[in-house]
């Protein structure tokens, strides 16, 4: 590979830099987001994202996101994006992507040239990817964008739970349970059952002039194969192995919410999913402590160098456990399941 | 080679390794800066001895360097990102380096695989020119600095 360099900096700093490093040096890419030309606004799950890059093709992989305006809001981090067409485009995002944090900083590589670094106290992100990256909607959608939020979210005050979200007249359901309970497959039957998809995996919390509210990420469903058993209409699509290890099959948001995906909702019903395999479908209060105590047990340790996240973060889950909060333990079919439910939200 | 300790990071959940203990402590001196070295394995120490002891600086850095034994393989070629005070060093999972001049911090995982022999010969050079950086006061011209350093034979530029 012939050794190239991306000047976005200074001749005399990158000469600088070019001395600091003597051997296996292939490639290094100086980053500076005054001379990255295409800018963008994006809107993820509640936080904005202030992203800039030299790439159309970027660009236009990450349109979904892209808001006409610049938001109002303190829920903002920066993400510069270098494209570097001489990269190799030969990378398995499924099995090649690494990730490890120390301190302020997460570092993140995806094959043996693509590198990411998210600055949780600066909060900004800066990578180098491929062509192939570039081009790759699915990339930014399903995984890096999601991802991005995932780690940046908390020090921006979105903060991701590990719960669906579902909304039905603009009071938000959240569907939360230990990993393999269920849930994803759930909450295709409850928006079946009148619910509108938010999320059905990580839902990102803000705080709005006082009222907590639940966004999506409006990514594509990640949903175990078995799930075709329940759901006919979504047989014939082909599995991917995921980060986790998982075989899931992926649908677009849209396919379960006839009117558009919903991207936001106040949070009112929040329940805890159990499998059993008992008969029938019961709802037993769940106390605030104990809802407390599960979302802070299901989320990443944060480090002390960003305190404020941490508080922030203990502050929205305090508020989401106040919301009215059952065990539904079921032993039966997720049709069954989101009809239950349904009634028992007409309820209450 | 680094002979592996099993460590639980899902109770409490830490996917990405922040929390990996550090408790071994040493001072490294070098000729212009004097490092901490917080890390779980000085296997790769005796090569540091190369750096000789010197006088007191004025300058100090941290190195924390986690030896990550869920890290597998060795280093590939190298790929850097440099903006504003950061740079990252990588070498692949075998190797993550991160360099905070702002913080004078410089913040590693090295693979389980990586050698005492890898580790001289390719990242300690990588950890003193970083150090280089993190320690050098930003109000130094460039120009200056950059005759101060020999120059590398493949960098791009």
């Amino acid at each position: 590979m012939s050794p190239r360099c991306h000047l976005f900096a200074s001749n005399i700093l990158a000469a600088y830099f070019r001395a600091t490093v003597e051997h296996n040096m292939t490639k290094l890419h100086l980053i500076n987001r005054a001379a990255l030309p295409l800018h963008s606004d994006l809107m993820i799950a509640g936080a904005h994202c202030a992203f800039a890059t030299n790439s159309e093709q970027i660009l236009a992989s990450i349109s979904r996101w892209r808001c006409p305006d610049r938001p109002r809001t303190s829920r903002t981090f920066e993400m510069n994006v270098l494209l570097d067409a001489s990269l190799p485009s030969k990378r398995d995002v499924m099995t090649q992507t690494h990730f490890r944090g120390l301190h302020h900083l997460v570092f993140a590589t995806i094959g043996t040239y693509e590198l990411f670094v998210f600055d949780l106290l600066r909060k900004q992100v800066v990578g180098a990817v491929s062509q192939a990256s570039a081009t790759d909607a699915a990339f930014w959608s399903s995984y890096w964008l999601p991802i991005t939020v995932g780690v940046m979210g908390t020090t921006v005050g979105a903060v991701p739970v590990h719960s669906a979200c579902l909304d039905r007249d603009g009071k938000g359901l959240l569907v939360a349970g230990v990993s393999g309970a269920g849930k994803s497959t759930l909450s295709v039957a409850l928006t079946r059952c009148g619910f509108s998809l938010i999320s059905d995996d990580w839902t990102y919390l803000s705080k709005e002039a006082d009222a907590l509210i639940a966004y999506g990420i409006n990514a594509p469903v990640k949903l175990l194969p078995d799930v075709v058993q329940y759901f006919p209409e979504l047989s014939g699509r082909t599995p991917k192995m995921w980060f986790n290890g998982e075989l899931a099959i992926e649908v677009e948001p849209e396919a379960f919410s006839p009117n558009g995906a919903a991207l936001r909702s106040r949070p009112h019903w929040l329940m805890f999913l159990e499998r059993t395999s008992a008969p029938g479908c019961d709802f037993v209060p769940y106390s605030a402590d104990d809802a407390q105590a599960f979302f802070e047990g299901a989320a990443e340790r944060l480090p002390k160098q960003v305190p404020e996240a941490s508080n922030v973060r203990t502050q929205v889950i305090r508020t989401l456990a106040a919301c009215g909060a059952w065990r539904v333990r079921t032993g039966e079919p997720p049709q069954v399941t989101a009809d239950a439910i349904r009634q028992f939200c007409e309820r209450n | 080679m680094f002979a592996p300790e099993p460590v639980c990071y899902t109770d409490p959940l830490d996917l990405l390794r922040r929390f990996a203990p550090t408790p071994l402590k040493a001072h490294v001196y070098l000729e212009f800066a004097n490092v901490l070295l917080e890390t779980n394995d000085l296997s790769f120490l005796p090569s540091l001895s190369v750096l000789g002891v010197r006088e007191p600086s004025s300058q100090s850095c941290l190195w924390k360097i986690v030896r990550d034994v869920d890290a597998r393989g060795t280093a590939t070629e190298a790929s850097i990102v440099m903006a504003g005070s950061l740079i990252v060093y990588a070498m692949g999972p075998a190797c993550l380096i991160g360099a905070d001049r702002e913080r004078g911090e410089i913040l590693a995982f090295i693979g389980r695989d990586v050698d005492a022999r890898l580790f001289q010969e390719s990242i300690l050079p990588a950890l003193i020119r970083l150090t280089m950086f993190v320690t050098r006061k930003q109000d130094t011209p460039i120009a200056a600095r950059s005759a101060e350093v020999p120059v590398g034979g493949q960098c791009n530029a």
